[in-house]
């Protein structure tokens, strides 16, 4: 229950961290390609370290992470080779699974935060990384105030985040100008938009239904701008319940856009890049989504592409938003050398590195530094805009709570959209929850 | 002559290297799958005795129940789809009829090929955007028909059991053929000579005589229901919100994924139990006298 | 033999039926060739026609992007090797129960054969343990060994059948020969029985090939993975890529259709023999 509390506390640091990172001029350059301020012993051992990482195909942004591996292989002081693979989201978390069970895991993985690194951590397949933080200050100082919090497991700390993340709407400006709407500033405004645009005949939001989490993050974000920061701190320290009447409210608000028709037919027999190729393609108007797909929009969408936040059904709770950290890593217990693994978390972490995701991918930075809006295209320097914005930010509820009711919090939002009466969905998720407690 | 074939050590080279092997991998696991289905373990840290609380658990979770029904679901869809079909299949082929080889060859290649890609193949077909069978729906004048099959909460078993339905009625009906094959045919003729029709002698002559096969054939119908797994993992994944998860996929999930290894077992174990029981059942349900030619 | 109206128009509506679903049970495969010639584009706007042009861009790229190669020869590994020594041991055991004199032969017999009706699922989890602590995760014998014990049951239970049947002469003749049991096996026994031992070895070679579950579970290495893993993996990866997908599902099926196609008799009788000796 520790956990969760400063999971919410750094949310809202973070979001602070995320303003405060623009007024503060830090300027220090932190390229540790090959600085070597790791260890003073670092030798040239060479060899080999495996690795892991979310990622498919259809994401722009691979051939960048690809860069900076084969650039840490070039220049790293230990010699070492980074060899990493992608793979798909529900595949990856089958393999982790499976290799932490087996004692394979590679060097160095992809995580994510809270309650998914958790029972790796307790059964110590994980190496603490604290005191490579605490032997580099300006490494540690580097990250957005809180972030690290989020990967910290009894004041150690496990893994560092890469990159911070949160949904917003991204909309095809096109479109909207064509129906002569507006960004909308309140939920009803919203709603009519969507109204609008189905008349039209455009598909007014992409929508996935086979991975139950894209839903999930959408009624997430409903029921944020219902209840507010409280929902999600009442829950997590166990004073609300999941099937408290802002999340009933939520899925029924959900439950009445598919009624409505404003998700593209057989969207819940569609894979997430299907749905994704709808909105690239401009065929929907819309698209609710992290973040991390904003390089992809632009691509595909150019200046086209644009990115709002949902408004809040309750005007109060405007810009509180599901988003947290993202991709972040974490060196395994049984890596061979555990330095160089470090060194490549670093090197990763560069600011050159970050900024180069940023500009070029519009991939938001864990790292404090200074951004130059400048050198982003409009909708990076959109999201960036947003996300500075944010009063407040809740982790996505599946890593927050991991695979039980995480899980099981998104699969009941595809009930919902399936037609099920959302206090009745609800209801169960919470009884889920309470017999999950000692499986 | 007994020295020869009573050697104990030459029965014991002939025996042992397989029986080793298949105590070991098979039989042992299958105990040690029943004694991990009393612990809750995530194979990480040390595991904890919980005596049947996994099993209490199991059927309090609305998931595996959803689960449980969808595979009874699935073995009497099986069961309905398959005999009837395979038995009408076998009967004509059966009977001398020009390109009889051909046809069988046919029906029987389907289950032959791997679950994965039979799964993937029937994805395309059942695709919402570029799918057979929306496409032959437009075609037909039934474009109001057309959805993403997969997707519905109410179809997608249905959808499911067509392709195992697809992919092994030729198996089933091979099995059928086999077995009347095996009725003489002078059986036949002093029918055909008594005048009794073809549907005479099938119901005097065929089915009672096959009846035993088919006993065998429905417990290998319920069995290899019970074991479905790839073409569910691969066609919808268990989902929309579990309306195809099969006890199998939820296993896998409950252990791969939740690193529950304990309860995944529990899973593991009423698994083997039905397919005990289904075996006893049919044993009892299609109990027949001794067949005599 | 003079046929009858109604015998006439009843042959029709077999002929109807048997055609029907011939067209059922090919088309989709056929489909499924002709539109791996296609681009993702001809897909969508035209699912039944012919390809515009006959590319193999699509195999080029299963094949170098999706690995499909390498996946095909883990398969082929993994599936030879399997079958190979569940051949030769399975109709060791098979001899020995059928010909040698010895109490247990019955009761072993039985304990084999109980195994047809043991799900692997009630399994796999003490194999990943068990596995995990002989450090053979991930190597080709973690999947080799288990599809090894799986099969005997259905191969023993084949073989016997088939041995059960040979007329005792021979062996006697062999001995007086001054045959040893070993030579009585190898050149008497396996070449009589070579017609079970090749259905048994593709009905085998055929479970081992297509099966998903305990590759999945045992091999985490994309490079030792077999075809049918590789097909989920590839269908993660390029899930919106479906012509290439295609043509890596057309790559997976060739072999056991060739199989099947050359050797269709064995194998259709090895599949349903056991079922119908019950």
């Amino acid at each position: 229950m520790k956990k969760r509390l400063a999971a919410l506390l750094l949310c809202i640091t973070m979001a602070a961290g995320l303003l405060a990172g623009c007024g503060k001029g830090n300027t220090g350059s932190q390229d540790t390609g090959g600085s070597g301020s790791v260890d003073a012993e670092g030798k040239k051992q060479g060899g080999e370290l495996t690795a892991m990482c979310v990622g498919t195909e259809s994401d722009t942004y691979l051939p960048a992470y690809k860069a900076i591996v084969d650039e840490f292989n070039k220049t790293n002081e230990y010699g070492v080779t980074v060899n990493m693979g992608f793979y798909e989201n529900e595949q990856y978390k089958t393999k982790l699974t499976t290799l932490m069970a087996s004692n394979a895991v590679p060097d160095i993985f992809f995580t994510w935060e809270l309650a998914y690194l958790e029972p790796f951590v307790s059964g110590g397949k994980v190496t603490d990384i604290t005191s490579y933080l605490e032997g580099d200050q300006e490494w540690k100082n580097s990250f957005s105030g809180g972030t690290l919090d989020l990967l910290s497991y009894d004041d150690k700390i496990y893994a560092i985040p890469t990159q911070k993340s949160l949904c917003v709407m991204f909309y095809n400006k096109k479109i909207f100008k064509d129906n002569n709407i507006a960004v909308p500033t309140t939920y009803e405004d919203f709603l009519k938009a969507c109204d609008t645009l189905k008349t039209a005949g455009v598909i007014p939001m992409a929508m996935c239904g086979t991975d139950a989490w894209i839903p999930a993050q959408f009624v997430q974000q409903i029921s944020n701008g219902i209840a507010g920061m409280d929902l999600y701190n009442g829950i997590s320290e166990g004073t609300r319940k999941w099937n408290d009447a802002a999340h009933v409210e939520a899925a029924g608000e959900l439950q009445k856009m598919v009624d409505a028709g404003y998700f593209q037919n057989g969207y819940i027999g569609m894979s997430p890049e299907e749905s994704t190729a709808l909105f690239t393609s401009g065929k929907a108007a819309m698209y609710f989504m992290g973040a991390w797909d904003s390089s992809k929009v632009s691509e595909a969408l150019k200046e086209d592409g644009g990115a709002f936040i949902l408004p809040a059904k309750n005007p109060e709770y405007n810009n509180v938003s599901v988003g947290s950290v993202d991709t972040c890593f974490a060196v395994s217990a049984n890596c061979k050398n555990k330095d160089a693994a470090v060194a490549f978390l670093k090197f990763w972490t560069s600011q050159v590195n970050e900024e180069k995701l940023l500009y070029d991918q519009g991939r938001m930075p864990a790292g404090n530094f200074e951004i130059d809006s400048s050198k982003l295209n409009s909708l990076f320097a959109e999201v960036v805009n947003l996300s500075k914005q944010q009063k407040g930010l809740t982790p996505w509820w599946d890593r927050a709570f991991g695979a039980g009711e995480g899980v099981e919090f998104n699969n009941t939002c595809v009930a919902v959209c399936g037609g099920e009466e959302p206090q009745k969905a609800f209801d169960s998720l919470q009884q889920f929850a309470e017999d999950n407690a000692d499986r | 002559m007994k020295k020869v074939f009573g050697n104990k050590i030459n029965i014991a080279v002939f025996v042992l290297p397989a029986f080793l092997l298949y105590a070991v991998f098979a039989l042992v696991p299958i105990g040690y799958n029943v004694y991990l289905s009393f612990f809750q373990t995530d194979m990480m840290s040390p595991a904890k005795f919980v005596g049947l609380k996994n099993y209490i658990n199991l059927f309090n979770d609305g998931t595996f129940t959803r689960a449980l029904r969808n595979n009874i679901f699935m073995v009497m869809g099986s069961l309905i789809a398959h005999l009837p079909l395979a038995l009408l299949f076998g009967n004509i082929l059966f009977q001398k009829i020009k390109g009889s080889h051909f046809f069988q060859t046919v029906f029987f290649l389907p289950c032959v090929i791997c679950g994965v890609a039979v799964g993937l193949t029937w994805s395309f077909v059942y695709n919402s955007e570029f799918g057979l069978l929306n496409k032959l729906l437009e075609i037909i004048g039934l474009g109001s028909l057309k959805q993403a099959w997969l997707a519905n909460k109410n179809l997608a078993l249905f959808c499911v059991i067509i392709v195992v339905m697809w992919q092994f009625v030729g198996y089933h009906m091979i099995i059928q053929i086999a077995a009347m094959k095996n009725i003489p045919g002078s059986l036949y003729e002093a029918a055909g000579l008594d005048g009794a029709s073809k549907w005479k002698q099938f119901t005097a002559i065929t089915f009672p005589l096959i009846k035993p096969i088919l006993k065998v054939d429905a417990v290998l119908i319920i069995t290899g229901s019970l074991k479905y797994y790839d073409l569910v993992a691969v066609m919808t994944g268990g989902g929309p919100n579990h309306a195809t998860e099969l006890m199998s996929t939820y296993m896998f999930y409950q252990g791969f994924r939740t690193l529950k290894y304990g309860y995944s077992s529990a899973i593991g174990v009423i698994l083997l139990l039905l397919c005990i029981c289904s075996v006893l059942l049919s044993n009892l349900v299609f109990r027949s006298e001794a067949v005599e030619y | 033999m003079k046929t009858s109206l109604k015998d006439r128009l009843l042959l029709v509506i077999k002929y109807v039926i048997l055609a029907a679903f011939t067209l059922l049970c090919l088309y989709p495969i056929f489909w499924l060739i002709l539109s791996s010639f296609k681009t993702n584009e001809e897909l969508y706007t035209n699912p039944w026609g012919l390809p515009a042009v006959f590319r193999i861009a699509n195999y080029a790229q299963a094949i170098v992007q999706g690995h499909i190669l390498r996946y095909f020869g883990n398969s082929v590994i993994i599936a030879l090797s399997a079958v190979v020594i569940s051949v030769i041991l399975s109709s060791m055991v098979s001899y020995a129960i059928t010909r040698m004199d010895w109490k247990l032969s019955k009761l072993t017999l039985n304990i084999f054969i109980i195994g047809m009706m043991i799900p692997v699922y009630a399994m796999i989890i003490p194999l990943f343990s068990m596995f995990n602590k002989m450090g053979l995760l991930n190597s080709y014998l973690s999947v080799i060994i288990p599809q090894i014990a799986i099969s005997f049951p259905m191969s023993i239970f084949i073989m016997t059948g088939f041995m059960g049947s040979i007329p005792r002469e021979l062996e006697e003749a062999a001995v007086m020969d001054g045959c040893n049991i070993y030579q009585i096996f190898w050149r008497i026994i396996t070449p009589i029985s070579k017609s079970s031992i090749v259905t048994v070895g593709v009905v085998s070679f055929i479970n081992v090939w297509n099966d998903l579950l305990l590759p999945q579970i045992f091999l985490t290495d994309s490079s030792k993975m077999t075809l049918p893993v590789g097909l989920t993996e590839f269908q993660g990866q390029y899930s919106t890529d479906y012509v290439t997908m295609i043509a890596a599902v057309i790559i997976t099926i060739i072999p056991s259709v060739v199989v099947y196609i050359l050797l269709h008799r064995n194998i259709m009788e090895g599949m349903v023999a056991g079922a119908v000796k019950g």
